[in-house]
């Protein structure tokens, strides 16, 4: 019986079991995803395309660039035909596959596949609170972009770099984070040609690293080949660095150490210098700089910390394997081994055959009792993935809007903007949602002055001429228009709130609800 | 020659100090209630043991754990004037670089260039602090590593009995005397550690490490020596554990790397690891986790950021006396295509020494500097006192002296430790920097009050408020005028005071109604 179960090593177990526990215990608490998938369904309904803004009435028409459209034609696909669960494998998927490369870039450089799985596994943790959003797509890029290269740095498989452009081609249609992607790309073939240029030990020879520059130049070119061509290139940085996103939106700003995720990502970069500076191979630059630079990038913006993790797990596994206590000459500033970027010998991998029944018994026991766990707590969890949804998302106060028909010029909060979109569009339109190109940035300035009660809130807020109000219970601008007396709360969850203007069309429901 | 020999070293602190001086501001509001708590300690002669500064809270047990301080800063404050409590907080600044300096020179073996390089690329981050009871922490940290690391390069273990002295004063001028304890016992740590993994024949260094493992224990022991005894071993967990720790106060939480200075911090860490990982010395136990947990404390709360500098910095040139600077010097010999392999060859024309002459360039550098500050100082004084009262509400606090204003009042958060400063004992205000005295549950209903949360209006009329000074961008300042119950009386368009609608209010609003002062 026992010789009839296909083979199952510890590292499939251990990601199958991630994985399970991811689908089990989706986010759908994030607003961007709801009007991507709103995006994905439009797109494939409507022809010719709009070259604006569709979904908010004040920025009808506002030129907006469709650098994601790949994806949210995959999460509306996937969606429609799956519903929520789909969605949840999906996404589950994606990080189990970003994890399993991860595994492979940590067991190649360790020689031991348990150690490389706790490696992955801690590198991989931070994908826990991972969304259905495009970017999930740039993180398995980028850890397969990873791949290729650590490949051909280390294993000399250039026949593999082929595969360059196409990721890149993939990813400029995807995701805006394509940039990144480029960014690890040169910055690779930077260091490299610096090792080379210097005759450092281990550099790449010239003709291997001109194969690698041509590659990348192809996957430079190949990025053109969007529905924006090279306006897409600008995009990031005007999207990024100009709209000021950065300053407002809470992904885009550097990460607060006092949450237990980011607490475990400092732990795990002060572990990985820790490691470099105590194992006596000292790393070469692009070792270096590879995970540097994307840690600086982590310490930026929140939202780069998976990447941070999945771009220092494979060095930081190849000095663990190395890093041994010091010899007493180290102590005194002995001499040290000068072994920097030194190709490994190629085929490294542990195939170590599972040839012991007991440990295929084992594993899928571990398996199978993990699965059975997984499955039992869903209902709770399912529960408690819903409450969450309903905390952040107005739930409750849309379908109110639905039930009531309830029409009009809308103020909502930004939080709002997605989840508002997918459930009321084409009924009903916006006044701002996740998309933040389509603004100038004082827009956003304009919506956080309305909300947050500033001097100036009623002049701003006359000015649209709103009808109705949604949004937190605890925003100062309910509290402001219930004191002024001109909308009345005709619902309220605790959470979140909706306000008529005291106009005839709503009289009815003022006098129902109010 | 009238004039000593000034080298480069006491130059730079000379010119240290004097910026220090001159920019010297007064915008952390912390600042003015720990001079009030002096001055009613000086007077009444006894320390209080309860709040008598809110009304709020009146008589809730408050923990005085930097009464020595307080009562310092109000005699240079009484002797010396906002001039005094400058040049106070400009020395000590100018002691924690010179420490610093002092332990990297030693490292460096005399090396005065590369010692002032690096305490000066470290600390450069440590100069914004403003005159607060932490300024003893950052002096006696600087103390205790230059201690610290005598012993462990230099065998130095005459002085280390300074240890237990310096906590016993430590311990009554801040609640961060916790961080010294945590810096000997993680250094006795890694030393133990480093013996047993590598040194355990070397007898002389047991008995040194058991000296220091005692002295250890005596610091601990010192730091019952306050007025609280041993309750005060719990005020830093209790610290610690509160929300308004955990980036509800702006000093408390993580670096922004947004802005230029954090992003300056990054870099300056960067460095660090880059020397850790590429100089030829591999860094012992003690090394490794004395900079790392102290980097790790800087991250979780930007106050911490000027310890982690000066841990880092001595690590940093035990780095470069191990023969860093020496491999750049080859990297950058191969950049400029020059033979690499002795770099002691690679010489710059401009580090030829001046000889007499560096002493007259030195006192010139101290006389221009002071010059050109002298000269700047009227423009400056404006800049600071317009950029104070962004911050503080100086021109509202006149406008309720002015206009004999009393009552219970409602403040924000930062504003409190002015209004204590500039209206006690005339008035208690609600709410004052002291989080850790008012607790969790009561700074989390002033900021519903101050956001206009939906339970605003209950909390605030539990309080009975007849007075309220708020930012002018306040949400509640907003809710208040359009409830129609509280007047604008004051409004410079950053600070505001709203008067409650009633008789004894009445004349002032009357006067300013209308047409709000701003001045």
């Amino acid at each position: 019986m026992v010789n009839r179960l296909p083979k199952l090593s510890l590292g499939m177990v251990v990601l199958a079991i991630a994985f399970m526990a991811k689908v089990l215990a989706p986010h759908f608490e994030d607003p961007d995803f709801y009007w991507h998938i709103k995006t994905g369904e439009y797109l494939l309904s409507s022809w010719p395309l709009p070259k604006g803004d569709i979904f908010t009435y004040t920025h009808a028409g506002s030129p907006w660039v469709l650098h994601e459209w790949l994806a949210q034609i995959v999460l509306y696909l996937v969606f429609a035909a799956t519903g929520y669960f789909g969605t949840a494998v999906l996404v589950a998927a994606m990080c189990a596959f970003c994890g399993w490369l991860t595994y492979i870039n940590c067991c190649k450089q360790m020689n031991n596949p348990v150690h490389a799985i706790i490696v992955a596994l801690v590198c991989s943790f931070f994908f826990i609170t991972e969304v259905p959003r495009p970017h999930l797509f740039s993180f398995a890029y980028f850890v397969a972009t990873l791949f290729l290269l650590l490949e051909f740095k280390y294993f000399q498989r250039d026949r593999l770099l082929f595969l360059l452009p196409v990721i890149l081609l993939l990813w400029a249609n995807t995701h805006g984070g394509f940039f990144i992607g480029l960014v690890l790309l040169f910055l690779f073939c930077g260091c490299e040609w610096l090792k080379q240029r210097f005759k450092a030990k281990g550099a790449i020879d010239a003709t291997r690293l001109r194969k690698l520059g041509l590659w990348s130049v192809a996957a430079l070119v190949i990025t053109l080949v969007n529905p924006q061509h090279v306006y897409l290139w600008w995009y990031p940085i005007e999207a990024i660095l100009l709209s000021g996103a950065t300053q407002t939106i809470n992904e885009w700003q550097s990460p607060s150490f006092h949450v237990l995720i980011t607490q475990v990502f400092l732990a795990l970069v002060l572990f990985f210098f820790a490691v470099q500076a105590w194992t006596r191979r000292r790393p070469d630059i692009t070792e270096l700089a590879v995970p540097m630079v994307f840690i600086a990038s982590a310490f930026v913006s929140v939202r780069n910390m998976p990447l941070a993790a999945i771009a220092l797990a494979p060095f930081l596994a190849m000095n663990l394997t190395r890093a041994s206590l010091p010899a007493k000459a180290a102590s005194n500033g002995g001499a040290v081994v000068s072994d920097r970027g030194m190709a490994l010998s190629p085929g490294t991998i542990s195939q170590k055959p599972l040839t012991d029944r007991h440990e295929q018994i084992l594993n899928w026991v571990v398996l199978v009792v993990a699965g059975a766990a997984l499955a039992f707590s869903y209902p709770a969890q399912r529960k408690k993935q819903e409450a969450a949804v309903a905390t952040y998302m107005p739930v409750g106060a849309t379908d109110f809007l639905i039930a009531n028909h309830i029409q009009g010029r809308m103020f909502n909060s930004y939080q709002y903007g997605g989840y508002l979109i997918f459930r009321l569009y084409p009924a009903q339109q916006v006044f701002i949602y996740g998309w933040v190109e389509i603004y100038q940035d004082s827009f956003m300035q304009i919506h956080d002055a309305i909300l947050q009660g500033r001097p100036n809130w009623k002049a701003l807020f006359d000015r649209y001429d709103i009808d109705y109000v949604v949004c937190e219970s605890n925003a100062a601008l309910r509290q402001l228009l219930l004191q002024e007396g001109g909308f009345r709360l005709v619902f309220d969850d605790g959470n979140h709130s909706i306000l008529l203007k005291d106009i005839d069309k709503f009289k009815s429901l003022i006098a129902r609800h109010g | 020659m009238i004039f000593s020999k000034l080298g480069l070293a006491p130059t730079v602190l000379i010119l240290i100090f004097l910026i220090k001086v001159v920019n010297g501001q007064f915008d952390d509001p912390d600042f003015y209630w720990h001079l009030k708590t002096g001055e009613y300690i000086v007077a009444h002669g006894v320390l209080p043991q309860a709040d008598l500064f809110s009304y709020t809270n009146l008589g809730r047990p408050w923990v005085l754990h930097e009464w020595l301080f307080q009562v310092l800063i109000y005699l240079v404050h009484g002797w010396g004037g906002d001039w005094g409590v400058k040049v106070f907080v400009a020395l000590m600044l100018t002691a924690c670089f010179g420490l610093c300096y002092t332990i990297c020179k030693k490292i460096l073996a005399g090396d005065k260039a590369k010692a002032l390089i690096v305490a000066l690329w470290f600390c450069s981050i440590i100069t914004s602090v403003s005159p607060r009871p932490h300024l003893f922490t950052f002096l006696f940290f600087s103390l205790f590593l230059y201690l610290l690391l005598s012993f462990k390069y230099f065998g130095e273990t005459s002085r280390l009995w300074v240890i237990p002295l310096v906590m016993a004063l430590w311990v009554n001028l801040h609640g961060g005397f916790f961080i010294g304890l945590v810096l000997v016992w993680l250094f006795i740590f890694g030393e133990w550690v480093t013996y047993y993994l590598a040194e355990r024949s070397a007898l002389a260094r047991r008995r040194g490490l058991m000296q220091l493992t005692l002295i250890g224990v005596a610091a601990l022991l010192a730091t019952l020596a306050n007025p609280e005894f041993i309750r005060h071993w719990l005020y830093p967990f209790q610290v610690i554990g509160m929300e308004a720790s955990k980036g509800m106060i702006e000093e408390w939480r993580s670096p922004d790397f947004h802005q230029p200075i954090f992003a300056y911090w990054l870099v300056v860490v960067t460095s660090f690891f880059a020397a850790m990982i590429y100089s030829p010395r591999k860094p012992d136990v003690t090394e490794l986790i004395v900079p790392l947990v102290f980097v790790a404390g800087a991250f979780m709360a930007r106050r911490n950021i000027p310890l982690a500098a000066l841990a880092m910095a001595p690590f940093f040139a035990v780095y470069m006396r191990a023969g860093l600077t020496d491999s750049l010097k080859n990297f950058l010999a191969r950049f400029r295509k020059m033979p690499s392999g002795d770099a002691s060859r690679i010489r710059v024309k401009a580090s030829q020494p001046l000889g007499k002459y560096e002493y007259v360039m030195n006192w010139l550098l101290v006389l221009v500097t002071l010059l050109s500050l002298f000269l700047i100082y009227p423009e400056r004084q404006k800049v600071m006192a317009a950029s104070l009262n962004k911050i503080i509400p100086v021109k509202a606090t006149d406008f309720i002296l002015r206009e004999g204003i009393k009552g219970r009042m409602f403040n924000t958060y930062h504003y409190g430790g002015y209004l204590i400063y500039r209206l006690y004992p005339q008035q208690l205000v609600f709410i004052d920097g002291r989080a850790d005295m008012y607790g969790d549950a009561f700074i989390n209903e002033a900021l519903a009050i101050y956001g206009g949360s939906s339970q605003w209006k209950s909390y605030f009329d539990h309080y009975g408020i007849d007075y309220v000074i708020c930012e002018s961008e306040s949400p509640l300042r907003q809710l208040l005028l359009t409830e129609g119950k509280f007047r604008l009386v004051f409004d410079d368009n950053m600070h505001s005071v709203l008067l409650h609608d009633m008789e004894k209010y009445r004349a002032i609003i009357n006067q300013y109604a209308g047409k709000p002062a701003h001045g």
